[in-house]
């Protein structure tokens, strides 16, 4: 009488096109990873303590203010501002700040939290108090002064 | 006569480690791969004057007020327009330029943020509030912060701020019957076990501190001299032009 051998079934899985696949995956992220560019203007920061700096979680719905003098270091020089995309004389930010925050509210329920101001060194205080005041005219109150970490003390 | 067989070079590339070398570079890009994180000096302007709004009389003692100029690139001093009676800076520095970076400047802010540095009930009390908010609790749901921490099984603790560092031994402390020694800058926590840190509250000085900028003083003049007053303690600042005297 004849036996027929049972059917045996593999236990290992087989690995070989693994590189392939970890390859493939590499290569498609880097070649579709887009990193978002940031809109700002080029802007000299100023220093502060990292001990006295806070960073805003992604909790916080936050607009990027961007402001420098056409001619930098020039105090006659006029002064250009960005938020988002769009260029503007600084005397616009407020408004456009609060018609932002009306947009946010509208479309998502939710309240602007925090004005970023990414300011170039050199920009003169007049003009920076000028837009304090008026940012509270538009009920703009909390805001955050971007600035380089200095030196460890 | 035996011939013997030429070695035969094989033509296949070893790849067995190709997945070893893919999996190492994937977890080391990984790991060091850092995204930028915008870092700033935080800071609330007033409330806009209105029918509703309080005006708000800072005590005289209290109150610093500075005028700060620019001096040159990267240079700032300040001329103490008005100090705290008695004060060090009243005594030490009234009427005369020094350097934002002068250390009696600073160590007379600090000084006097000290000496005027909240209660602590007044911080347990924010406290309090901080957590009724994060709760999601109207407020006054708790009596007290101690019911609060006994119902919701939180941990007190405090975290030992930058001003502790800066004065070492010299640091005022008081004494919580909660959280034990609490100095100036120090940050009152409440923690539990499911959400972690829930509340927190910093415990402030009363020195409220008025800055006055020339109006040709560079940006980055403003920042130096936040970054001045918020390293020696001083949470509370005004910020202003200096008038133009005369001329057009």
């Amino acid at each position: 009488m004849k036996f027929k051998s049972r059917m045996k079934v593999g236990s290992t899985i087989f690995t070989g096109t693994m590189a392939d696949i970890v390859f493939l995956l590499l290569v498609f992220f880097m070649s579709t990873t887009l990193f978002k560019e940031e809109g700002g203007l080029r802007v000299r920061f100023p220093q502060a303590h990292p001990e006295i700096m806070s960073e805003l979680g992604k909790q916080f719905l936050t607009v990027n203010v961007w402001i420098k003098q056409v001619e930098p270091g020039n105090d006659d020089s006029e002064l250009v501002a960005r938020i988002g995309d769009y260029d503007m004389p600084i005397d616009q930010v407020p408004e456009q700040l609060n018609r932002l925050s009306n947009k946010f509210w509208r479309e998502q329920n939710k309240r602007l939290d925090v004005v970023v101001l990414n300011v170039d060194t050199r920009v003169p205080m007049e003009d920076m108090v000028d837009l304090f005041n008026s940012m509270r005219f538009e009920e703009i109150y909390s805001i955050q002064f971007n600035a380089e970490e200095r030196g460890q003390f | 006569m035996r011939i013997r067989n030429r070695p035969r070079a094989s033509g296949a590339i070893p790849d067995a480690s190709m997945s070893d070398i893919a999996f190492l570079l994937l977890i080391f890009f990984l790991v060091t791969t850092t995204f930028e994180v915008q870092k700033g000096i935080s800071y609330k302007l007033p409330k806009k004057p209105d029918e509703q709004t309080e005006e708000v009389v800072i005590d005289e003692a209290n109150r610093l007020v500075m005028t700060i100029k620019q001096w040159g690139a990267h240079e700032y001093v300040a001329l103490i327009d008005q100090a705290p009676t008695g004060g060090p800076l009243q005594r030490a520095r009234a009427g005369e330029d020094v350097s934002l970076q002068d250390s009696t400047l600073q160590n007379g802010i600090r000084t006097l943020a000290a000496e005027r540095a909240e209660a602590v009930s007044a911080v347990e009390d924010r406290l309090l509030n901080n957590l009724e908010v994060a709760k999601g609790l109207p407020a006054g749901t708790f009596g007290s912060l101690e019911t609060a921490i006994t119902a919701e099984n939180l941990v007190p603790m405090v975290r030992p701020g930058i001003i502790r560092r800066l004065m070492g031994t010299g640091t005022p402390v008081e004494e919580s019957g909660i959280f034990g020694e609490i100095a100036f800058g120090d940050t009152l926590v409440l923690s539990d076990a499911r959400q972690g840190e829930i509340a927190s509250a910093v415990r402030e000085s009363e020195l409220v501190v008025i800055l006055k900028f020339f109006p040709d003083c560079d940006y980055e003049g403003m920042v130096h001299a936040l970054d001045l007053l918020r390293m020696n303690g001083v949470s509370r600042t005004g910020i202003t032009i200096q008038e133009r005297l005369g001329g057009a």
